[in-house]
């Protein structure tokens, strides 16, 4: 029943924020060290596009 | 013989619609009417909430052959329901769209942006905790908590896999409250910073070069990264990096084009009279939703006082501070968020122009939001 607290959701909850938090954070932070990565590409600087 | 013929005539199929008519039904006829208002007057988010709005009409009239079966035939909303949300092709589409409208210049150029995304999405998982506490299981508080990613079609997807009943008011409450992001972000960000902070000028100087290449590369790489990282986000993060890969790409201008104008326009409008039309009364009209539209906004509320404080942490270690209102900019609510921080910074400092690296939190938020939206499909089963 809603509005009565469900403490097995909370403590899966509490896992889920405990895992993904770290790993979300983890992920990006690949990405970012992708771009920088990319960045080193040689390549013509791109034009601004306004599509 | 006129009077047999009247006599005998069933009268009924005339008077049936006013006989099945609820209340409920009347009150979600004028929940329709104010969505409708809202996207025509109020101009929130028009091109979704106008269409929301006419389906919620259409599928709360007395008997409407609109949905449901009727004489063994699908109502034509019930196929777009089960063609384009069950499918999850709509958010797709969507996504595709949206990755061609997209530049992740800004982002490109100033890569430590990314981490803004992920400190914005706290909103999702703080909500998925509060929302189980009052009382809806995991799968329900899930599918709650992702209205904190601000991105209808992710919201769309995780919603129709853990919790489809709650479909209708979790995308509505998403798309609402995206829009509302100019109204819902600013006292928050004002309650945690401070006047000084709010003033922190960011300079812009075009930061790294971007070059063509990586600009082309940048979407593979990362729909390639994410599909091993996170498989579940690879749905949404492949449809959206392909559509900024035709943004990109040379001499696909005309599918770049198309992706950006047509598509969008055609799947914008199937997607919102598809999702009003999940808005029956008996889906709709009762506490759990009430509960849902409140959670909503604790999930706004949560990722942008999540972006602020974790640009405030950052910069305890900063030489050159951040400005902290950009950590609020990393919700996927775009450009919305960008441009009210830009506002609420040029408000506080006429001279202080943030756009920029907005723009570069805001899409990398766009992200974040499916990977997010992955992970409690990874996790949640």
């Amino acid at each position: 029943m809603p509005f009565h607290p469900n403490m097995e959701a909370f403590r899966a909850a509490l896992g889920i924020m405990i895992l993904a938090t770290p790993y979300m954070f983890g992920v990006l932070t690949l990405f970012t060290l992708v771009i920088l990565l990319l960045s080193k590409l040689q390549g013509k600087p791109a034009k601004d596009r306004n599509d | 013989m006129l009077q047999d013929f009247l006599a005998n005539m069933d009268y009924s199929g005339l008077i049936e619609g006013f006989t099945n008519f609820s209340w409920q039904q009347a009150v979600m006829l004028l929940v329709g009417g104010l969505l409708i208002y809202l996207a025509i007057v109020k101009e929130y988010e028009p091109l979704l909430l106008a269409p929301i709005g006419f389906g919620c009409i259409l599928a709360n009239i007395p008997l409407s052959s609109a949905i449901g079966v009727h004489d063994g035939m699908a109502g034509w909303l019930t196929v777009l329901k089960q063609a384009g949300i069950t499918t999850e092709l709509f958010p797709v589409l969507i996504f595709i769209a949206v990755g061609a409208m997209c530049d992740f210049t800004p982002l490109l150029s100033m890569p430590w942006m990314m981490l803004f995304g992920a400190a914005a999405q706290f909103g999702i998982f703080a909500t998925i905790a509060v929302a189980a506490l009052l009382g809806f299981d995991i799968k329900e508080a899930a599918s709650i908590g992702i209205i904190g990613a601000a991105d209808g079609p992710t919201t769309i997807v995780v919603g129709s896999k853990l919790a489809p009943a709650l479909l209708g008011p979790l995308t509505v409450c998403a798309y609402t409250y995206m829009s509302l992001v100019p109204i819902i972000q600013p006292p928050v960000i004002k309650a945690l910073t401070t006047s000084n902070e709010r003033k922190i000028r960011m300079v812009y100087d075009g930061g790294r070069p971007v070059s063509k290449l990586t600009k082309l590369i940048f979407p593979i790489v990362v729909t390639v990264i994410a599909g091993i990282l996170v498989p579940a986000s690879v749905a949404l993060l492949g449809a959206l990096m392909f559509g900024n890969f035709l943004r990109e790409a040379m001499g696909l201008d005309r599918l770049s084009k198309t992706a950006q104008t047509e598509m969008a326009n055609i799947v914008t409008l199937l997607l919102g009279i598809t999702i009003g039309s999940t808005m029956t009364s008996a889906d709709f009209l009762n506490v759990r939703t009430l509960g849902i539209l409140g959670l909503g906004i604790v999930a706004f509320v949560f990722d942008t006082a999540g972006g602020v404080l974790f640009v405030k942490v950052l910069n305890l270690f900063m030489k050159r501070k951040i400005n902290p209102m950009l950590g609020a900019a990393g919700i996927s609510a775009f450009p919305m968020s960008a441009r009210v921080i830009a506002k609420l910074a040029q408000k506080e400092d006429a001279g202080n122009y943030l756009i920029m690296h907005a723009v570069g939190a805001n899409v990398s938020g766009q992200i974040a939001s499916i990977m997010a939206g992955g992970l409690i499909l990874a996790l949640v089963r």
